[in-house]
């Protein structure tokens, strides 16, 4: 068995509208291995959720998708569909932002997390109630049994996140997809489902994808961190080599933009001029070179190709952090 | 005389079911160029509490003063002179502005229903679009929607700086935008409070983001203040256990620094039938039996902040 779970490369998405293609992903690779948490990060429009999407098999309507997804050795895009969605169905599982998206507000949460299983395991009802039973309480949800009666609306917003991490395992995926799963909450109920993700993650072995806008949920709870900006990856590596070192000007930028709990009062703030690319309107070249310190004109023709500076880490930059810093040294 | 006294606000909404008292007897001041952030999480009332400052809606009983004038319970007519001292910024700026309206008409409305003539407004319109950092001619015509929300939380800035007011009450003004925007906007409203001497009533959930823009910080949960005071005493030296839980629960752009303490248990209770006494013994891992009968009051602490717990003495440090 070999140690890698899942492999994506070269996805691309089109989306046409009105106002012409939104390339969505212009060409992404990531490796997930088994057991390992991926932190994904970006901002609005860096294709972070489409990218979870891709591998979960979910496009919008008219999207044009390529590239391959390997699932433990199994080509997703090379197999029958209905062969490639029950696979994914047995062996991802997917969080959401708005749980209440997720969920089905007039069935009792009971059959939402049981319908997968009795699906896509061919195990019986009372198996998976039984299962169902177990998974909710060890999400953190007292007095199992009876709740599973219960709609979608007699919950709290984090008990119900809690019921869609039920929901997403409850056909014991290898690998857990959670997008923005903790932006919709509190401050103290964020930090609660960030301890069961990690938890969750542990106890059965799980690979997981973290999809976030905020680097803060990142940094302490992932192995590996790719950092995502119109439709690209930028840069990825090891959790803390990235945020240690940042090598790509933007993952600099974007770390010395986060105000710091442990920053004095009226520090002032080291912002980003400008606005996230329109996905749209991108030009040729990095799509961050209209914002970036360091760009050149050789920025602009092409988009910077993936290259490896140090093993176990990516960048696609043709003026990295570190050159630029040689570079101004030099009289 | 502070700029602003908030005295004993209360402002009830009636729901199905029942009334939930969404701000329960707050009080606070705010001095001249000095920017209060009110911290919680959702439906601790600080959003009533600052639109019930502006009277939008005004609060059920409390009293408001600004520079020593009440304002509370008085008809609009009567306070529509010192309201324009008091401007506000929302979280949604986009949805804030007209989308079908110019810039520059966006910008001057406040002037021209204060009676302002066109010529004139239209200058100070101008010098403030250029404050914000936009430049009037470039923007000036186009409309609201077709600018990004950070863009259009700068007209809406511009909008409410035209009218030169005392006091900008900030709702959750950066918490839609992207985090490289987020940073311009924060340097923005830093530099509008150094240029103008603003005084600034800052709402938000993020204690990132408060701890970066404040002077004071009041922590509310449930329609109630449950500590107040400098933010370096608060952030370091925190003396409400709900206040300590926050911070512990912040998760830090940091890998080799993990969350810290334990993990806040259980959820908001219902604020339409809030616990007795301390309304937040119900998760708080310091309870004891008088939590639950006696209200605690805000008492002075050695670090100066002012904290409602009776135990005060005893948050972990």
């Amino acid at each position: 068995m070999s140690d890698v779970l899942l492999e994506v490369t070269g996805a691309r998405c089109e989306i046409p509208t009105a106002r012409g293609d939104v390339i969505a992903l212009g060409g992404v690779d990531l490796t997930v291995r088994r057991g390992e948490i991926v932190g994904l990060v970006g901002e609005s429009g860096s294709g972070k959720s489409t990218l979870a999407k891709l591998i979960v098999g979910a496009k919008a309507p008219g999207a044009r998708i390529s590239g391959r997804v390997v699932l433990d050795g199994e080509d997703l895009e090379s197999v029958k569909p209905e062969t490639a969605r029950g696979i994914r169905g047995r062996r991802i599982g997917i969080v959401f932002q708005d749980p209440m998206m997720a969920l089905n507000p007039v069935v009792p949460i009971g059959r939402q997390i049981t319908e997968a299983a009795v699906h896509n395991r061919g195990i019986t009802r009372e198996q998976a109630r039984a299962e169902a039973v177990e998974l909710l309480s060890q999400v953190g949800i007292p007095d199992a049994a009876s709740r599973l009666r219960h709609y979608p609306h007699q919950f709290s917003g984090g008990l119900r996140q809690r019921v869609t991490i039920a929901m997403a395992l409850a056909c014991d995926p290898d690998l857990l997809i959670a997008d923005e799963a903790t932006t919709a909450l509190d401050v103290t109920v964020q930090r609660q489902i960030l301890d069961l993700l990690s938890r969750l993650a542990l106890e059965r072995s799980l690979a997981m994808i973290m999809v976030s806008h905020d680097l803060s949920v990142i940094a302490g709870r992932t192995h590996t961190t790719a950092v995502m900006y119109g439709g690209i990856i930028v840069e990825s590596g090891p959790t803390a080599a990235v945020f240690d070192a940042p090598q790509h000007p933007y993952t600099k930028a974007l770390l010395e933009a986060i105000p710091r709990i442990d920053a004095p009062p009226h520090s002032r703030l080291t912002a980003i001029p400008g606005n996230p690319p329109d996905l749209s309107r991108l030009g040729t070249g990095c799509p961050f070179a209209a914002r970036c310190a360091n760009a050149q004109p050789d920025c602009l023709p092409v988009v910077p190709p993936v290259t490896h500076p140090v093993a176990d880490r990516t960048l696609r930059c043709y003026h990295p952090v570190d050159s630029f810093a040689d570079a101004r040294k030099a009289p | 005389m502070a700029l602003l006294e908030v005295t004993d606000l209360v402002k009830r909404f009636k729901v199905a079911g029942g009334t939930i008292e969404a701000s329960s007897g707050v009080s606070f001041t705010l001095e001249r160029g000095e920017t209060l952030a009110l911290v919680g999480e959702s439906g601790c009332g600080k959003s009533t509490t600052g639109r019930a400052v502006l009277q939008v809606p005004g609060p059920d009983s409390g009293s408001i003063r600004l520079r020593g004038e009440e304002l509370a319970g008085r008809p609009p007519r009567e306070t529509k002179r010192q309201r324009r001292a008091l401007q506000m910024i929302f979280q949604d700026a986009r949805s804030s502005l007209n989308p079908r309206r110019r810039v520059r008409d966006l910008v001057a409305e406040g002037l021209i229903i204060g009676g302002m003539n066109r010529v004139d407004a239209a200058t100070r319109v101008d010098a403030m679009l250029r404050s914000v950092g936009l430049e009037p001619d470039r923007v000036g015509e186009r409309r609201a929607s077709e600018f990004s929300g950070g863009q259009c939380q700068r007209i809406a800035i511009a909008r409410a700086m035209v009218m030169q007011p005392e006091i900008l009450v900030c709702d959750e003004p950066v918490a839609s935008l992207d985090v490289s925007v987020q940073a311009q906007v924060i340097n923005l409203l830093e530099d509008m409070k150094q240029q103008h001497g603003l005084a600034m009533l800052f709402i938000s959930h993020d204690l990132s983001v408060v701890r970066t823009i404040s002077d004071r910080v009041a922590v509310m949960y449930l329609g109630r203040i449950v500590e107040i005071g400098g933010v370096e005493e608060v952030y370091s030296r925190p003396r409400h256990p709900y206040t300590r839980a926050l911070l512990d629960s912040v998760p830090v752009a940091d890998p080799h620094q993990p969350s810290t303490g334990p993990a806040l248990a259980g959820d908001l209770p219902s604020p339409m039938n809030p616990p007795s006494g301390c309304r937040f013994r119900t998760r708080c891992p310091m309870a004891q039996e008088i939590c639950a009968t006696a209200v605690p009051e805000l008492r002075v602490m050695p670090e100066g902040q002012r904290s409602a717990c009776h135990f005060a003495e005893q948050v972990a440090a």
